[in-house]
C-alpha cells in the first residue's frame, strides 16, 4: 500500500502459525486493565479500527467479565477503574439478565460486566489481508521455509528459502528484511547473527463441540489458566494455558492442561465436563523480553520493534514481535513506518482507514450465516463437510482457485473437517475431489489424505474420551475397516505434512501461575 | 413377575441379532432392544474374519484358517479362542445359509480372503463377500471400469481406478451424469440404491455406460445397487452391459450393511423373537447371582425387561456400550461390569492415527469365562445368565486386525447357544 | 426424566447417518435435508438471539422415527420441534400459514362449540366449495381426511349412564379432544373395557393436551393447555390413580413432548407424567403382576393390519398392543411394516405438505391393499384417518376389537 516491492514467504500455508492457532478472541482490552495498560489502550484502539476494517471477519459476540465464588471481588473495582482509564467501554449486567443471556452461565455468579470483545475469524482475516497485499502489488509465497539470511558484511541484503513443493532453493534479494515470524523471530534473527531473546509461551486451548456460550465469557480476575471462554463460529473454545517451552514447534500437550481447561471451564459452565470436547491445540505466543524472566505471564502482551541497525549495528533488518492477534495491525503499521524511514520517504499508512477486501457489505459475521447460506441455495445436499457446511463448490474453488497444497490448507480456507466428526466423512470427499480435479499421481493423493487424518489426530489425541472416542473408533471403522487407507500405495507422510506435537507426558506442571 | 421372555438380547448389531436368531432358532422366546442399529449400518457389508494378522500388519491374510489357529493358540483369550475354530467355520455357515435362505448369498469360506477393491481402490481383504461384490476380486487381472455418478459425494471413480492402475491393476474410471440426477438435491447411497431398484433408471445408466465400457471385462459401481433386490439389479445390469458387475462399498450408510441387518432381523422375526429399537438400556438388577431384568429409557419412566437369560452385545467404544469418561475411566454403562483395558489413560493411544500397530485401548472390554459370562477378578463369573458377545469383549482391537464381524458372528452365535441352555437349565 | 436441554443431546451425534436412512420424509422429497442436517448439525448454527438462518426443518413431520434408530440417542425430533417454535416466535411464517396452522391445531375450539350443530357443520366443513376455499384461502388441502363431528361427545354419554356399582379400585380416563368430539365409540370402549376389570372409571374436566400446537411451534398457546392440564389432573396422581389414555398421542405429551419442550420439569409435571399410561401398556402391565383378564375371550374372526403409529412407538414400550391383540381368537394380524402412515398429525392436512404425507405413507397404504384385510388397527386418530382415508378400510383403536372379544 506505501509503494514498496514486497515479498512474503511463510514456511507453510498462511495461518499455519500462531495466527492459526488461538482462540480466535478480539480482545477489548478488558484482559489487561488492570495487569497491562499499555497492551490494553492498544487493544481497544484496534478493536475499533478491526470491526470497521474487517467486520464480516468478526462475530460481535459481546463479552462478559463475570466474578464466580473462586474469584476476588476486591479485583472489581481495579477492573472497572482499569477499564475506564483504558478507554473500554464497560457496564454492569445484572445476574438475571446475564442468565437470560447465557442460561448455562454459573447461576452463583455475583457480578457481571460488558465489554466489547469480539470473536474474530483468524483464517478468515488472514486471508483477506493477503488478498488486500496482492491486490497491491505484493507476492505472497506459502510453503517457502527461510534456510538463511544472506549477509553482506553489516548489511543483511536477502534470503535463501527451501520451496517444500518444488523441493528447491530460492534466493531473494532485498533491500530490507521484516523479520515477522512470531515464535520463531528468535531463530530467523539468529541466521543474521543476532540474538533476539523471543520467550515461546505455550497456550493449550480445548474446543467444545458446539457453541455452550454466544458471548465471550471472562473470569473477571487477573488473567490465569483456563480463565476465558470464546464462542467462535460452532464451538467454544476455552483458553489458555501458558508454560514456557524451548522450541517454538516442538512441544506436548499435557494431560494436565485439558484437565485444567476443563475444570476451570466447569467454574463458567456446570456440567460442561459432561459435554462433548472437539478438540485441543495449542499455539506459542511470542513474547519478547530484553531479560529473561521465570513466568511468561509476567512478560507484557505489548510488541515491540527492533531496529537491528541501532540495537546491533545490522542494517537491513528489523524485527516486530511481541504484541496479540489484536493488535497486528498496529505492529504492522509502526514497522512499515520504520521502513518508510529507513528508505527516507514519507507514505502515510492507510490500512486503519481501507476495508479489506470482503468487507464491502459492512456486515459483522453471525453464527447462522453458513447455514442461511446452504438454505438459499438449498445446497444442503451438496456438503462435504456436513458439519461446518463446507459444500462442493466451496471445495473445489479452494482447490482450483485458491492456493490449496494440502487438504489441510482447504481446511482452513472452508473449515473443512472442523466440526465434531472431525474430517471422518469428509476427509475422503475432499480427498476424492481433489483427485479428480487434479489428476495427480495417485500417491499424492494418498498422502494427502493421510496427512490431513493425521492433522486432525493429532489435535484428537489429548481429548479422545465420551463421545469424541467413540466417533473416532467410527472414523477409524471407515478408514481402516471400509476404506483400508492404511494400505494404499505410496509414501505415508510428506514434507508439507504439519508438524506433530510431542508425546504427552514429559513435563509436569510447574505450579500454578494463578 | 414372569417373564414375558426368555432371552433380552441387547445390541442389534451383527453380534446380538446372530444370537437373538440362534436362541429363538433353539426355541427360546427372544427380544432385542437396541437403541438404534449399530456397525451393520456403518461397516462395508461383508465378513471380515482376519484381515491382518498381529505378526505381519503390512500384508493381508491369504488363508484365516491358518492365521486364525496361529492366533488361537497365541492367545487363548482371545475370543476367537473362546469359539473355537470349529465354531468359528459353523457361524459362518450358518450366517450364510439364513442370508442364502433370503436370496442374498455371502460367497467365501476361511480357506482364503477376498481382496476386493476400496472405495479409495485399496486391496482390502474380507473373508464371505455378498454375491453382488465378489465379480471385484483383485486376484484376478481382467480390466476394471470404475463408475461414479455426478453429484454422489461419497465415491470418487477416479480415485479408485487411478490407485488399482498403481498396483497394476488395469482400471479405467467413468463418471455418469444423469439428467434424471441432476434434478436431484440430495445423492445418499440411499436415495440411489432405490433408484437401482427401478427397472428405467437401470435403463438410463446402462444406455449411458455402453459407449464407455472399452475393454473393460467388470464393471465397478458404489455399493448402492438396490436395497431389497441387489441380485436382481446385478443380473439386470450385467445383461444389459454385457459384463460382469460388482459393488464397492463406500461411507456409511451402508446399503450392504443394511441388507444384511433386514436379512438378519427378519429372520429373529421368523423364529419368533421380536426387535424394537429406541430403546436404551440404563440399568439392570440383579438378585443371587443372576441378573433379574434390565431397565429401558422409556418416555417418563424405565421399562423393565425380565428374562431367564441376557445377551449383553453393545458394541463396545463403538457401540456405547462401553463408555470413556474424562478422567480416564472405561466403564460398562449397564451393568458396571469390570473392564480389562490399559491401565493409564496415557497408554491409550499411539502418535499415528493409522498406526499399524493396536491403540490399546481399542482392545479393552469384558473378560469372560468359557461360557462368554463376564468374569470378576478371580475368573469366577460374575452373574450365571449374562452373556457377552461382540466388541464389548476384551482381547482384541478388531478393527485393525480387520476382524470386526467374524468375532460378532462366531462369538453371537456361540453365546446365543450358551443363552439357550441357560435358559434350559432355568426351566429344569 | 432429563432435565438436560434437549439441544444439548446434539453432542451424541457421530454423523453416522442411519437416521437419515429411516427418515420417511427424506425418502420421498427433496424439501426436506434429513434429520441429521435439520437436528444436530443446525443446532450448532442456531442462536436464540438471531434469525432462524433455517426454514426447511418446517418440513419435519416430526414423527420420531429418526429418535428411534439414533444409535446415540440424539433427541432429533425435539431439536427440531424447538427450532420450528423458535420460526413462529420470530414470525418467520405468513400469518396466512400461521393461522392454518392454529386452525388445525386446535381441534377441541371447533368440537366444542361445533356439536351442537354437528349436522350443519359437517355439511359445511366436508362439502366441496368449503374444502376449495378452505385449500385456496387457508392452506388445508382439500383432499385431507377431516373427521366427522359427532352431536352427542363422549363425556355427555359417559354422564349421562349410570354410574357402575361394586368397583374396588379407580383409574382416571383422558379422552383427548378426538374421542371426545369425533370418535367417542373408542372412549366407550374404553371406559367399558376397564369396568370389566374391576375399576371405577373417573372422567374430570380435561382440555386438550397441546400436541397439536407444540407440533406446530405454538409453544406458548400449548404451555397454557399443559399447565390446565396439570393442575386439572395432579391431584389424582397424587393420590396414586393411574391415568390413561386412548389416545396415543396426548399420553405421550402428558408423559414427555410437553414437559421437555416447554421445559416444564417441576414436581406436579414428573407426577402427572409417571402416573400417565397408554391404555395398552396399562392393561400389559396389569398382567404383568399377574392379574389374568376378567373373562375368556370371545374370537373376532377378522383378518386385520395392526400399525403401530410413530406416537406410539416413541413411548419405547415395545408393542403392548399387539400382545393384546394376539391373544384374541381367531384374529387374523397382520403386522405393518412400515414406519410412518405420513399424516403426522396436522402434518398432511396442510396443502403444501399433503403430497408427502401420501408419499410417505404409500408402503403401508400398499401393505393394507395387498394383503386383503377387512379392517386396519391403529392406536393413533390422525393415523387411522389418513389409513381410512388412503386406502378405504375402515380403520379402529385396539380397544375397540379388545371389548368386542372381552364382549363388553
Amino acid at each position: 500500500m506505501r509503494g514498496f516491492d514486497a515479498i512474503l514467504v511463510e514456511k507453510r500455508d498462511l495461518t499455519h502459525g500462531t495466527t492459526g492457532r488461538y482462540h480466535g478472541l478480539l480482545h477489548s482490552g478488558g484482559r489487561y486493565a488492570v495487569k497491562d495498560p499499555q497492551a490494553a489502550v492498544e487493544c481497544i484502539e484496534e478493536n475499533r479500527i478491526l470491526r470497521r476494517i474487517m467486520p464480516h471477519c468478526i462475530e460481535d459476540t459481546g463479552g462478559f467479565f463475570v466474578v464466580t465464588p473462586w474469584d476476588d471481588p476486591d479485583y472489581v473495582p481495579r477492573f472497572v477503574d482499569g477499564c475506564r482509564r483504558a478507554g473500554i467501554p464497560v457496564e454492569e449486567v445484572p445476574v438475571d439478565q446475564m442468565l437470560r443471556e447465557e442460561p448455562l452461565l454459573n447461576p452463583h455468579i455475583s457480578h457481571c460486566f460488558r465489554v466489547p470483545d469480539a470473536a474474530a475469524d483468524s483464517f478468515l482475516a488472514t486471508e483477506a489481508n493477503a488478498e488486500s497485499a496482492r491486490q497491491h502489488g505484493a507476492r505472497i509465497w506459502t510453503y517457502h521455509e527461510v534456510t538463511r539470511l544472506v549477509r553482506q558484511g553489516d548489511h543483511v541484503v536477502g534470503a535463501v528459502c527451501h520451496d517444500l513443493v518444488k523441493d528447491e532453493e530460492v534466493h531473494i534479494h532485498a533491500d530490507l528484511l521484516v523479520n515477522a515470524a512470531g515464535a520463531w523471530a528468535g531463530q530467523i534473527a539468529a541466521m543474521a547473527g543476532v540474538e533476539v531473546n523471543i520467550i515461546p509461551g505455550k497456550g493449550v486451548m480445548v474446543a467444545m463441540a458446539h457453541r455452550v456460550v454466544n458471548t465471550v465469557v471472562n473470569r473477571c480476575k487477573l488473567p490465569s489458566d483456563g480463565d476465558i471462554i470464546v464462542p467462535i463460529h460452532t464451538v467454544a473454545v476455552i483458553g489458555t494455558t501458558d508454560v514456557k517451552v524451548s522450541d517454538p514447534e516442538h512441544f506436548p500437550i499435557e494431560p494436565w492442561e485439558i484437565a485444567l481447561m476443563l475444570a476451570e471451564g466447569e467454574k463458567l459452565v456446570p456440567g460442561l465436563k459432561q459435554m462433548r470436547v472437539l478438540r485441543a491445540w495449542a499455539g506459542v505466543r511470542p513474547l519478547y523480553q530484553e531479560t529473561v524472566v521465570a513466568d511468561t505471564r509476567d512478560v507484557t502482551r505489548a510488541y515491540t520493534l527492533l531496529d537491528h541497525e541501532t540495537r546491533d549495528g545490522l542494517r537491513g533488518l528489523i524485527t516486530i514481535t511481541g504484541g496479540k492477534w489484536t493488535t497486528y495491525r498496529q505492529m504492522a503499521q509502526v514497522t512499515v513506518d520504520r521502513v518508510c524511514e529507513k528508505f527516507g520517504v514519507e507514505r502515510h499508512c492507510r490500512t486503519h482507514e481501507e476495508p479489506l477486501p470482503g468487507a464491502e457489505r459492512a456486515e459483522y459475521h453471525w453464527l447462522g450465516a453458513p447455514l442461511a447460506r446452504v438454505e438459499r441455495e438449498r445446497a444442503y445436499g451438496r456438503l462435504v463437510c456436513e458439519c461446518e457446511l463446507a459444500t462442493e463448490e466451496d471445495v473445489i474453488r479452494a482447490i482450483t482457485e485458491g492456493q490449496a497444497r494440502t487438504i489441510d490448507d482447504i481446511r482452513r480456507d472452508v473449515r473443512l473437517g472442523m466440526g465434531p466428526c472431525q474430517g471422518g466423512f469428509c476427509t475422503y470427499r475432499a480427498a476424492g475431489i481433489w483427485h479428480a480435479l487434479r489428476r495427480p499421481r495417485v500417491t499424492e493423493t494418498n498422502v494427502a489424505l493421510r496427512d490431513f487424518l493425521q492433522e486432525r489426530w493429532k489435535g484428537l489425541l489429548p481429548v479422545l474420551h465420551g463421545q469424541q472416542l467413540r466417533q473416532e473408533r467410527l472414523d477409524e471403522l471407515i478408514y481402516l475397516s471400509v476404506l483400508n487407507a492404511d494400505h494404499l500405495p505410496g509414501p505415508t507422510v510428506s514434507p508439507l505434512a504439519p508438524v506433530m506435537y510431542e508425546p504427552a507426558g514429559g513435563t509436569q506442571r510447574d505450579g500454578p501461575s494463578t | 413377575m414372569r417373564p414375558r421372555v426368555d432371552v433380552l438380547v441387547i445390541g442389534a448389531g451383527l453380534a446380538g441379532l446372530m444370537a437373538a436368531w440362534q436362541a429363538a432358532v433353539a426355541g427360546c422366546r427372544v427380544r432385542v432392544i437396541t437403541r438404534g442399529p449399530g456397525a451393520l449400518f456403518w461397516h462395508a457389508g461383508c465378513v471380515d474374519v482376519l484381515g491382518y494378522a498381529a505378526q505381519d500388519t503390512e500384508r493381508p491374510v491369504a488363508a484365516p484358517r491358518d492365521a486364525l489357529l496361529h492366533l488361537v493358540n497365541a492367545n487363548p483369550a482371545h475370543p476367537y479362542a473362546r469359539v473355537g475354530l470349529e465354531g468359528v467355520e459353523t457361524a459362518l455357515s450358518a450366517l450364510q445359509q439364513v442370508c442364502e435362505a433370503a436370496g442374498y448369498p455371502l460367497r467365501g469360506d476361511l480357506s482364503h480372503n477376498w481382496l476386493l477393491p476400496s472405495a479409495v481402490g485399496a486391496f482390502r481383504p474380507t473373508c464371505l463377500a455378498p454375491e453382488t461384490m465378489v465379480s471385484g476380486d483383485l486376484a484376478r487381472r481382467d480390466p476394471l471400469l470404475i463408475v461414479g455418478f455426478e453429484g454422489m459425494l461419497d465415491f470418487y471413480p477416479e480415485l479408485v481406478a487411478d490407485n488399482l492402475a498403481e498396483q497394476e491393476r488395469p482400471a479405467r474410471s467413468v463418471r455418469l451424469d444423469l439428467p434424471s440426477l441432476r434434478e436431484r438435491r440430495q445423492l445418499t447411497p440411499v436415495t440411489l440404491a432405490q433408484l437401482f431398484e427401478a427397472p428405467e433408471f437401470r435403463r438410463q445408466v446402462a444406455e449411458a455406460l455402453r459407449p464407455k465400457l472399452g475393454r473393460a471385462a467388470r464393471v465397478g459401481f458404489p455399493a448402492v445397487l438396490g436395497v431389497h433386490r441387489p441380485l436382481e439389479v446385478k443380473q439386470d445390469l450385467e445383461a444389459k452391459l454385457g459384463r460382469e458387475v460388482f459393488e464397492i462399498p463406500t461411507l456409511p450408510p451402508s446399503v450392504p450393511g443394511m441388507r444384511l441387518y433386514t436379512i438378519l432381523v427378519e429372520a429373529v422375526r421368523q423364529a419368533g423373537g421380536d426387535v424394537f429399537t429406541g430403546m436404551e438400556a440404563v440399568r439392570a438388577e440383579a438378585e443371587n447371582g443372576r441378573v433379574q431384568a434390565v431397565f429401558t429409557e422409556a418416555a417418563a419412566r424405565l421399562n423393565p425387561h425380565r428374562a431367564h437369560a441376557f445377551v449383553l452385545a453393545t458394541g463396545g467404544l463403538l457401540g456405547g456400550g462401553i463408555v470413556a469418561d474424562a478422567d480416564g475411566h472405561l466403564r460398562e454403562v449397564i451393568l458396571g461390569l469390570p473392564v480389562q483395558g490399559p491401565e493409564s489413560q496415557t497408554k491409550w493411544f499411539r502418535q499415528e492415527f493409522l498406526a499399524s500397530e493396536d491403540h490399546p485401548v481399542y482392545a479393552a472390554g469384558v473378560a469372560v469365562d468359557e461360557r462368554f459370562r463376564p468374569v470378576g477378578a478371580k475368573g469366577v463369573p460374575l452373574y450365571t445368565n449374562l452373556f457377552v458377545a461382540g466388541m464389548t469383549l476384551a482381547g482384541d482391537d478388531v478393527i485393525r486386525r480387520r476382524a470386526l464381524d467374524g468375532v460378532a458372528v462366531a462369538t453371537g452365535y456361540a453365546v446365543g447357544q450358551h443363552a439357550a441352555r441357560s435358559v434350559q437349565e432355568a426351566m429344569r | 426424566m432429563n432435565t438436560w436441554p434437549v439441544e444439548l443431546t446434539l453432542d451424541n451425534c457421530i454423523k453416522c447417518t442411519i437416521c437419515v436412512t429411516a427418515c420417511p420424509v427424506a425418502a420421498v422429497t427433496d424439501r426436506f435435508p434429513g434429520p441429521k442436517y435439520e437436528g444436530p448439525q443446525a443446532a450448532r448454527f442456531r442462536h436464540a438471539g438471531q434469525p432462524t438462518p433455517d426454514h426447511s426443518v418446517d418440513y419435519c413431520s416430526g414423527c420420531r422415527v429418526c429418535n428411534m434408530v439414533c444409535p446415540t440417542g440424539v433427541r432429533i425430533a425435539e431439536i427440531n420441534a424447538r427450532a420450528r417454535a423458535s420460526m413462529v416466535a420470530q414470525g418467520a411464517l405468513s400469518w396466512r400459514t400461521r393461522l392454518r396452522n392454529n386452525v388445525l391445531a386446535r381441534p377441541e375450539t371447533l368440537g366444542r362449540w361445533g356439536y351442537r350443530v354437528a349436522p350443519l357443520l359437517n355439511a359445511l366443513l366436508h362439502s366441496t366449495w368449503a374444502r376449495a376455499a378452505a385449500h385456496v384461502l387457508l392452506g388445508i388441502d382439500r383432499r385431507a381426511p377431516l373427521p366427522t363431528l359427532v352431536r352427542e361427545p363422549f363425556t355427555m354419554w359417559f354422564h349421562g349412564r349410570p354410574t357402575p356399582r361394586g368397583a374396588k379400585r379407580r383409574v382416571i380416563y383422558f379422552h383427548g379432544c378426538s374421542t371426545q368430539y369425533y370418535e367417542p365409540r373408542v372412549g366407550r370402549a374404553a371406559v367399558r373395557l376397564l369396568e370389566a376389570h374391576g375399576f371405577e372409571v373417573i372422567v374430570p374436566p380435561q382440555t386438550c393436551c397441546g400436541l397439536p400446537l407444540l407440533s406446530n411451534g405454538e409453544f406458548e398457546a400449548a404451555r397454557a393447555l399443559y399447565r390446565d392440564n396439570v393442575r386439572r389432573l395432579v391431584g389424582y396422581a397424587r393420590q396414586g390413580y393411574p391415568i390413561v389414555g386412548t389416545s396415543t398421542s396426548c399420553t405421550l405429551t402428558l408423559k414427555e413432548e410437553a414437559p421437555e419442550l416447554l421445559d416444564i420439569h417441576d414436581d406436579d409435571a414428573r407426577l402427572l407424567a409417571e402416573r400417565t399410561f397408554d391404555l395398552s401398556e396399562f392393561l400389559v402391565s396389569l398382567a404383568e403382576e399377574g392379574e389374568s383378564t376378567p373373562v375368556d375371550l370371545q374370537p373376532v374372526a377378522r383378518r386385520a393390519l395392526y400399525h403401530a403409529p410413530c406416537q406410539y412407538r416413541a413411548h419405547r414400550l415395545g408393542a403392548p398392543s399387539l400382545e393384546l391383540l394376539r391373544r384374541i381368537p381367531e384374529l387374523d394380524l397382520v403386522e405393518s411394516r412400515a414406519d410412518c402412515c405420513g399424516i403426522a398429525g396436522t402434518y398432511g392436512f396442510k396443502r403444501e405438505k399433503y403430497d408427502i404425507a401420501m408419499r410417505v405413507g404409500r408402503p403401508l397404504f400398499d401393505q393394507v391393499r395387498e394383503s386383503g384385510v377387512s379392517v386396519v388397527i391403529c392406536d393413533s386418530e390422525t393415523c387411522r384417518w389418513q389409513l381410512a382415508h388412503a386406502t378405504g378400510v375402515p380403520a379402529v383403536h385396539p380397544v375397540e376389537l379388545l371389548a368386542k372379544a372381552y364382549g363388553v
